[in-house]
């Protein structure tokens, strides 16, 4: 179905001007992984996209899928987009509002090649995997922003993508709609085998949906890794700032938060059922002595690792709750942190971000 | 809300205003000869007349999509030279007089004309005076109205579902005819049918380039200008069908085109 272009890694190297704008990028993204392109507005990241996407030419660079090139600039290869195979997921989902749901999932399969029966049978049976097939009859301009971007994710995975692009999809939506479009993502990107890319910036969807993370800055790649080594060795104030949030996965009941155990007060009362939650290294207090005052939760735990950052230190501390502080480094002598010290945390409940899981 | 009211002096100007357009068809309303009319419309000279205007309108709308509607995409998203002088030509015939299209048609298509000379010692075609004729001067006159308004709708699009339907891998053949086409589909609608109404009325042009032949080449508006001198119950009979034909197009595109105002070109 996929005109000759098999699945692999993703290799590309771009160099793109626009006005006073320059991408110049080299990144990696590994088969049957998820690699999130993170940074601010206007670093690049939907550009980086549109290259690989095949929408947007590189003025230089090559741009390889498995032992495919898609784009060489030195020889002139140049893929075009409607036979790359990549399926790709819009910030605004551009639905085609004249088609019904089904029609709009059919949409791929159709213009490949199947019979009307074939497309609209695949179409269903994705339609059904994604839990959205009593919308099959719906016009595709009928729908809320929620229900759209999962059509959009069905139209694009019916297609079986040898590399999935996600451009911001749940940039447009509200709280409720990110969280059900982020369970859905958690679900079913695993099964797509070729690379997956998911343009965010927000740190919250890269860590929990990327296997790696390119961070994306005014053009550039400034890091890239793991999440967990991001969180612990961020390089950049951005990333620090952003993407050094502390995130922890619970559950909610009566207002407090089991985090492995672990019990949190919260000033927000969620739900009962499964929660995320973020806090700011910033957020987090370090004392040698039981501290006074206020903060509701305060525990002991024993200094990681001690790491400078400009006129900051972060303090990873370790069980029963591994966290991320961040310190002026003047506190921080003054405290005399060092790995394997004790020390009491105190985090104020107001200080949690609480939302649906 | 409530809109603010028009001061009655100004209204009475607008009422004015409608009256003018009204009268002339209360006019021709009350001189049309009921109890002749079946008769005289389904007479040789208005059937032959009807028949002719119905053909040429059709196929000149036919000509204009064929035609037009590739004109309308290269001037809204091909850059090449001469566009803007291209787009300046094809508002022409909504401004001149019909009179030198037909004229201008002659010079280029005429038996003595710059191509027309070529035309007929190639292949025998004569065009003045024959339906084709009539088809080319209709078409000449009325495809402005489909290109100007396709034009519109296609320079209003960005781009951006159709590139989303390339990534779905549908080529240029089924992004245009499954994407773009739709996307601009009312405007088509609207286009098309102005310019069969606009067809269908062509007088000048035609009387210029195609003469006023019986059965040949006079049509509906040309028999009721004949008929004016010879049969004015012929005359009044033709004009109440053309007003009936012209209606029948606009009064539903009236809502549809340009009831929506603002979101037109």
């Amino acid at each position: 179905m996929n005109a000759g272009v098999a699945s692999g890694d993703l290799r590309a190297q771009v160099v793109l001007r626009r006005g006073g704008f320059t991408l110049d990028v080299d990144v990696h993204a590994p088969a049957g992984r998820t690699t999130a392109l993170l940074g601010p507005n206007g670093a690049g990241k939907s550009t980086l996209l549109a290259v690989l996407a095949g929408l947007e030419p590189p003025d230089r660079g090559r741009v390889t899928l498995g032992g495919t090139v898609l784009d060489d600039t030195a020889d002139g290869t140049h893929v075009p987009v409607e036979q790359r195979a990549a399926g790709v997921v819009f910030q605004d989902g551009l639905l085609f509002a004249h088609l019904d749901v089904r029609g709009n999932v059919a949409f791929g399969p159709r213009s490949r090649g199947a019979s009307r029966r074939a497309a609209r049978a695949e179409a269903d049976r994705w339609l059904e995997r994604l839990d959205l097939l009593e919308l099959a009859t719906r016009p595709a301009g009928a729908l809320s922003g929620g229900q759209a971007q999962r059509v959009a994710l069905a139209r694009a995975l019916a297609t079986d993508p040898t590399l999935l692009l996600l451009d911001e999809p749940m940039s447009a939506l509200d709280v409720s709609g990110r969280t059900q479009l982020r369970r859905l993502l958690a679900d079913h990107l695993p099964a797509v085998a070729g690379p997956r890319l998911l343009v965010t910036h927000d740190p919250t969807e890269a860590f929990l949906l990327a296997d790696l993370v390119h961070v994306l800055e005014d053009g550039r790649v400034s890091q890239s890794g793991t999440p967990d080594e991001l969180r612990a060795r961020p390089r950049s104030p951005w990333v620090a700032d952003l993407v050094g949030t502390n995130l922890l996965q619970g559950s909610a009941s009566d207002g407090v938060v089991a985090i492995d155990g672990h019990r949190l007060a919260t000033a927000e009362r969620p739900g009962d059922g499964p929660v995320l939650v973020t806090l700011h290294p910033r957020a987090v207090a370090l004392h040698r002595s039981p501290p006074g005052g206020s903060p509701r939760n305060t525990w002991q735990t024993r200094v990681e690792r001690v790491e400078p950052l400009g006129p900051r230190v972060r303090v990873q501390v370790g069980a029963p709750l591994p966290l991320t502080a961040e310190v002026t480094a003047t506190s921080a002598e003054r405290l005399g942190l060092a790995v394997g010290e004790q020390v009491w945390v105190a985090v104020k409940a107001t200080e949690l971000g609480v939302t649906g899981g | 809300m409530t809109t603010p009211r028009l001061p009655a002096p100004l209204a009475a100007l607008g009422v004015l205003g409608g009256l003018l357009l009204l009268l002339p068809f209360v006019g021709l309303a009350v001189q049309v000869p009921l109890r002749e009319l079946p008769a005289l419309l389904s007479g040789e000279v208005a059937l032959e007349a009807l028949r002719l205007s119905l053909a040429s309108s059709t196929l000149a709308t036919l000509v204009s999509l064929l035609l037009g509607l590739p004109l309308a995409y290269l001037l809204a998203r091909h850059d090449f030279p001469g566009r803007r002088l291209l787009r300046g030509v094809v508002l022409l015939p909504l401004v001149l007089p019909p009179v030198v299209g037909g004229a201008a048609l002659l010079f280029a298509l005429g038996r003595r004309g710059l191509v027309g000379a070529q035309l007929e010692a190639a292949t025998g075609i004569v065009l003045p005076f024959s339906f084709a004729g009539v088809v080319l001067a209709v078409t000449f006159i009325s495809m402005p109205f489909l290109v100007v308004t396709v034009e519109g709708a296609l320079r209003g699009l960005d781009g951006r579902h159709e590139a989303a339907a390339a990534t779905l891998g549908a080529g240029r053949w089924t992004v245009l005819w499954r994407v773009t086409l739709p996307l601009v589909r009312p405007s088509l609608v609207a286009g098309l049918a102005l310019t069969w109404a606009r067809a269908i009325g062509e007088f000048g042009a035609t009387l210029t380039f195609a003469g006023s032949l019986a059965g040949r080449t006079r049509t509906l508006p040309l028999a009721i200008f004949v008929a004016l001198e010879q049969d004015r119950d012929v005359a009044i009979a033709l004009s109440l069908l053309m007003v009936v034909l012209s209606l029948a197009v606009v009064v539903p595109l009236r809502d549809r085109w340009w009831g929506r105002a603002g979101s037109g070109p």
